[in-house]
This record gives structure tokens, C-alpha cells and sequence, in this order.
């Protein structure tokens, strides 16, 4: 990933570019199987974000102590507690939600956003730049499973529904396909891929697009240098001529 | 100390190990009370019905039959055990089944059923229901004439319930 493309960019533009999931295909595996409601995305969301915030401001504290050859090790110790604890305020608080998202609470361990942020930026940046990389990075996967449960949960069960996780209390549901018209394929593992595939060739649809626009710019500016200097060099041809 | 060293990093990871260790203590510390009453928050009205007034906690347990779904100790009264059991219907049935702490069963009490009226229901009527609480937990359950899938499957949920109080 570019870091100076993070700094270019706003908010909703990194939420695109460096989104973990439909632009670097991260932690692809947990966003398949947990997107079928908008309840399971935010609760995943918000323990990988807690996750991923707190694993990057730990590990920039303890990276300038840790010896190569044992730095695998020591973020997997980090990670893997903060994991645990997360799943067990969520066992004792939201004990429906942990339920329904089972093992893939546990498997956030091994997602490869957490483990791939403290590698990659966490171990070599301060701790504010780091927490700043971890609750960017947490929100753009977040978004990304939003957007992939909005999808699935209207086309698959043609209800928007979204409820208390504490609770399980229904908080709004909201009827957007007539009965008997929704896709129930959206709901399993293959509409979990087409909804994926569509999201991510949009996500690259638009990273083309831009590309292509700033190669023309930058073309463009090319071009007219070049004039420039044609025209300059003619200028004193003729100057040249006329002395 | 050598950061190179085979030492510091035997002492860095100890340290972390220990640091992260006691976090987790203290963390479970606070969710367990939380976590464990919260299993026991949905059978505390069918646990209730066998020991009222009791206080409840919701044991660990190993089960090689398969068939207990949950184990729970009524303070100073006995243990109840929740068994899924299949009889003449293929979805099977769930009850509870209580043995005091002198090993006579403290009750039964069927949570779901959907046993055939005449034949498999008598299982739960109060001519059998009298018979499973008179037993202790060295007997087994009776069989049903009429009823002899269901009845079967309660005496394989009470073996398999008797097995565990055996082993406390």
C-alpha cells in the first residue's frame, strides 16, 4: 500500500484505496462467511477495529525491544490476547452475537490485516501514526462488510433489519423486496462470492478510472512543457534572427 | 543485557507471556460470573420448577453419550442435568432430570415434546413421571409398553445423566 497516497487522500477515497478487503483482498475469509446480517458486520467490525487499534499502539511500544528473529512470535502473543479478551466481553455482553459469530471470533487472530498492519506499518511508526493506521484500517474493513451485508441481507431475505446486541431486541426492520420476490442465494456462500466479486470489480473500476485520469493530466502537462519549450526555443530563434 | 543475546529474548517473550497472562486472569475475573449466569438465565424458570428458590451454576462437563445439553448444581440440593433424547419422532425431545445430593432423583420434567398422543406422550404423564422419581441414581429407567422408543431414550438420557453425577 501507498502511505503517501493515504496522506493525499480523504477519508471516504481511503476507505476505497486502502480498503483491506475489496482493494488488498485481506481477511477475505471472515467477510464471506459473517456478512449474512448487518448485526454480525458491526460486531465484527468494532472487535476488529478494537483489535486492530490496540494490537498497532502495542506493538509500536514493544517493537523497538523486540529482536528480529523473535518479532513473529511476540505479535502473535499480543494479538492472540487481545483477541481472547475481546471474545470474552463479547461471550459475557453480547452473548447472541458471539454465538451467532462463533469461531470467526477466535479466528481473528489469524486475519491477515491484523498480523499485516503490525508488519508492515505498526513496527516502524510511532504509536499515534500507528493507532491512526489501526482505526483507519479496522473502520475500511468494517465498511467493507457493511456494505457486503446491506447487500446480502436485502436481496437474500428483502428485510433491513438491525438489532440490539445486548439485548436481541429488535431495534428496526424495515421491508424493502415484497414476500416471495427476494434471492435467497444472496443468503449462502455463493451469493457471500458474487456479492464480493461485484464489490471488489467496482472497487478496481474506479482505482482504473482514476488512474486513467491522472495519466492524462499528467500527459497532458507533459505535452504542454513540451510546447512551452518549443515555443520558447522558437521565440529565440526568431529574436536570434532579427539581431 | 545482549539483545542478540538467546536470554533477552527468552526474558522478553517470559515477560509478555506473564504480562498478557495476568491480563487474561483479570479479564475472566470479571466476564465469568457474567458469562456463566447468563447460561443459566434461560433454564432458570425450568430449573426453578425442580428446586425452588434454589441458587444455580452452570457446570462444566464431559459427556461421551452425546446426549446431556447442559449440567447445573442447585446449591446445597443436588445437581440437574438437561438431556436431548430421540424417541418415535426423529427431532427427539428435551427434559430435565435432577438427582439429590443423596443420589434419589429430585425430579423430571419434560421442556419439549412432540411424541405421539396415546403411545410415546405417556412417557410424560404423571403414571411414568412417578416411576422415574422414585428411582435413585444406581437404577435404570423403566421401560414403556406402547411407548418403548421414547421410553428407551429416557432411560439412555438418565444412564447418561446418572453416569455424570457418578463422576463428580
Amino acid at each position: 500500500m501507498s502511505e503517501s497516497n493515504t496522506k493525499k487522500r480523504g477519508f471516504w477515497s481511503e476507505m476505497i484505496y486502502n480498503n483491506p478487503v475489496f482493494g488488498l483482498y485481506l481477511g477475505i475469509c471472515s467477510t464471506l462467511a459473517i456478512t449474512t446480517t448487518l448485526n454480525n458486520a458491526i460486531g465484527m467490525g468494532v472487535a476488529v477495529i478494537v483489535v486492530l487499534t490496540i494490537s498497532n499502539i502495542v506493538i509500536s511500544l514493544i517493537a523497538p525491544l523486540t529482536p528480529d528473529e523473535i518479532h513473529i512470535p511476540v505479535y502473535i502473543v499480543v494479538i492472540a490476547t487481545l483477541v481472547t479478551v475481546v471474545g470474552m466481553i463479547m461471550h459475557a455482553f453480547t452473548p447472541e452475537l458471539y454465538s451467532t459469530l462463533g469461531t470467526f471470533i477466535d479466528l481473528i487472530v489469524v486475519n491477515c490485516i491484523i498480523l499485516g498492519r503490525a508488519e508492515a506499518y505498526a513496527c516502524s511508526h510511532n504509536v499515534g501514526e500507528s493507532a491512526r493506521d489501526g482505526l483507519m484500517m479496522g473502520l475500511s474493513y468494517t465498511f467493507s462488510l457493511l456494505a457486503m451485508s446491506l447487500i446480502r441481507q436485502i436481496l437474500g431475505s428483502g428485510v433491513l433489519e438491525l438489532s440490539n446486541p445486548m439485548t436481541n431486541q429488535v431495534l428496526f426492520s424495515l421491508r424493502l423486496i415484497p414476500a416471495g420476490f427476494e434471492i435467497p442465494v444472496f443468503t449462502t456462500q455463493t451469493g457471500a462470492f458474487l456479492t464480493f466479486a461485484m464489490l471488489a470489480a467496482g472497487v478496481a473500476a474506479i482505482k482504473n478510472s482514476d488512474e486513467k485520469k491522472a495519466a492524462a493530466a499528467a500527459k497532458a502537462k507533459a505535452d504542454a512543457a513540451k510546447a512551452a519549450a518549443k515555443a520558447a526555443t522558437a521565440s529565440a530563434a526568431k529574436a536570434k534572427e532579427a539581431a | 543485557m545482549n539483545r542478540e543475546g538467546i536470554l533477552y529474548k527468552v526474558v522478553l517473550l517470559g515477560v509478555l507471556c506473564a504480562v498478557c497472562g495476568i491480563l487474561l486472569a483479570g479479564v475472566n475475573a470479571i466476564t465469568e460470573p457474567i458469562i456463566s449466569e447468563a447460561a443459566i438465565a434461560n433454564e432458570k424458570v425450568n430449573l426453578e420448577k425442580i428446586y425452588p428458590g434454589a441458587t444455580f451454576a452452570a457446570i462444566d462437563f464431559e459427556d461421551e453419550s452425546g446426549m446431556i445439553t447442559g449440567a447445573y448444581s442447585a446449591e446445597g440440593k443436588g445437581m440437574i442435568y438437561k438431556i436431548h433424547a430421540v424417541g418415535y419422532n426423529s427431532d427427539g425431545f428435551d427434559f430435565l432430570l435432577a438427582f439429590n445430593e443423596d443420589g434419589t432423583v429430585g425430579g423430571f420434567q419434560v421442556l419439549e415434546e412432540n411424541e405421539t398422543a396415546g403411545f410415546g406422550k405417556r412417557c410424560f404423564e404423571d403414571e411414568y413421571v412417578s416411576q422415574i422419581n422414585a428411582l435413585t441414581s444406581s437404577d435404570t429407567a423403566p421401560l414403556l409398553s406402547g411407548a418403548t422408543l421414547t421410553s428407551t431414550g429416557i432411560q439412555k438420557g438418565f444412564d447418561a445423566a446418572k453416569a455424570l453425577f457418578e463422576a463428580r
